[in-house]
C-alpha cells in the first residue's frame, strides 16, 4: 500500500511538470512568434521604396511649378514699383515661412553617436528630441535666420519629438543613433559663440556624442516643401 | 514506468489544455522548472542508490519550486537578479547528481 502511495505521487509529481514544461515552451514560442510579427517585413521594405521613388517624382514636379511661378514672378516684376515692393515682400515671408532655399554665412553642428564597445544595444536612444530641441532654440536665441536639422527645414510651426524609432521633425525622420547635422544661417561668431557657452549643448548629449562645429560662410539651407494651412487662426480686421 | 507514463500525460495536458496563465509569469515557471528538475534528478540518484524516499522527494519538489519562486519575487522587488542564485545552484546541483548517475550506473554494469 505504502508503496503504491510512493509511485502514485511521483507520477503526479511527473505529470505536473510535464506540464510545466510544455506550457513554458508553448509560451516562450508563442512569444518569440509575436516578436516575429512586429519585425520589418519584406513587404514593408518594398512599400517604403516605392514610396520613396513617388516621393521623389512629386518633388520634381513641385520643383517644376516652384520654377514656373518664379517665371510668373519675374513677369510681373517688370512692371511697375509697386509689383517690385510686393515681390520683395513676398521674398522675405518665403524666406521666414521656409518656403525658398537660402544661403549665407552661418554654422554647421556636426552630432556623432560615439560607438559604444562596453555592450549597450545599438537601440540604445543617443540622441533625444529635447536635446535638438535645446539646441535649436540656443540658436534662435542666437537670432538664427533659418535652421535646418539634417537638410530638414525648421518653420515656425516644426516639431521636433520622439515616435517610435525615430525623431520625427516636419513628418520626416531622423534616426537617433546616426550623425545628425544642424546647419544655422546667422551671423557666425554670434552663432558660434551661444553655441560654445556652456550648457548650451546638453551635458548628457556630450557624454553619448561627438559634437563638432564650424563656421562656414557659405551655408545653404533646404526649402521647406509642405503647403501650410491654416484651418483655424483668421486674420483680425481691424476697423 | 510510473514517471515516465506521469510525464508523457503532462507533455500531452500542457499542449492541449490552453489555460492561462499570464505572460508575467513566465519566469517564476521557468525557476521553477529548474527546481523541479533538480529534484527529480536528486530522486533518480536516490532510486539508483537505493535509498530514495517518497516523502522527501516530494517535499523538496514542492519546496524547492516555491523557494526559487519566492526568490525570483524578492529578487524583482529588490532589483537583483537573485534568480541566477537559484539557477546555479540547482544548475550544479544537477551536473553533481548526474555524474553520481553516472558512476553508479557505470560501476553497477563492470560488477555484472
Amino acid at each position: 500500500m505504502k508503496k503504491f502511495r510512493s509511485q502514485m505521487s511521483i507520477g503526479i509529481i511527473c505529470v505536473l511538470l510535464g506540464f510545466m514544461i510544455s506550457y513554458q515552451f508553448k509560451m516562450i514560442s508563442k512569444q518569440s512568434a509575436a516578436a516575429d510579427t512586429n519585425k520589418n517585413s519584406p513587404e514593408i521594405i518594398t512599400e517604403n521604396e516605392q514610396l520613396k521613388k513617388s516621393k521623389d517624382e512629386m518633388q520634381k514636379k513641385i520643383d517644376e511649378l516652384d520654377a514656373k511661378t518664379k517665371d510668373y514672378e519675374k513677369a510681373a516684376l517688370g512692371r511697375d514699383e509697386q509689383s517690385g515692393l510686393i515681390y520683395k515682400e513676398l521674398e522675405e515671408t518665403r524666406i521666414l515661412t521656409g518656403g525658398t532655399e537660402v544661403e549665407g554665412e552661418g554654422m554647421i553642428i556636426y552630432i556623432t553617436p560615439k560607438s559604444n564597445v562596453f555592450g549597450s544595444s545599438p537601440e540604445d536612444q543617443l540622441i533625444n528630441d529635447t536635446d535638438l530641441v535645446h539646441i535649436v532654440n540656443e540658436l534662435n536665441a542666437a537670432d538664427a535666420e533659418a535652421i535646418s536639422i539634417n537638410d530638414i527645414r525648421l518653420t515656425s510651426r516644426s516639431g521636433i519629438r520622439n515616435a517610435g524609432n525615430a525623431i520625427i521633425i516636419n513628418d520626416e525622420r531622423v534616426s537617433y543613433n546616426k550623425r545628425i547635422t544642424i546647419k544655422a544661417i546667422g551671423k557666425k561668431d554670434i552663432l558660434l559663440s551661444a553655441i560654445s557657452f556652456p550648457g548650451a549643448i546638453p551635458q548628457l548629449l556630450s557624454q553619448t556624442c561627438d559634437i563638432s562645429m564650424e563656421k562656414s560662410n557659405k551655408v545653404k539651407i533646404l526649402k521647406y516643401n509642405k503647403a501650410y494651412k491654416f484651418e483655424f487662426a483668421k486674420p483680425i480686421e481691424k476697423k | 514506468m510510473v514517471a515516465f507514463v506521469g510525464l508523457l500525460i503532462g507533455v500531452i495536458l500542457g499542449i492541449v489544455w490552453n489555460v492561462d496563465i499570464p505572460v508575467k509569469f513566465s519566469p517564476y515557471i521557468s525557476v521553477a522548472i529548474f527546481a523541479c528538475l533538480d529534484s527529480v534528478f536528486g530522486a533518480l540518484r536516490g532510486s539508483i542508490s537505493h535509498n530514495f524516499r517518497a516523502d522527501i522527494f516530494i517535499s523538496g519538489f514542492f519546496g524547492n519550486a516555491a523557494l526559487a519562486v519566492a526568490m525570483v519575487y524578492l529578487g524583482d522587488k529588490l532589483g537583483i537578479p537573485i534568480y541566477l542564485a537559484a539557477v546555479i545552484v540547482f544548475g550544479g546541483r544537477i551536473f553533481d547528481n548526474f555524474a553520481i548517475i553516472r558512476r553508479l550506473l557505470i560501476d553497477k554494469t563492470k560488477s555484472h
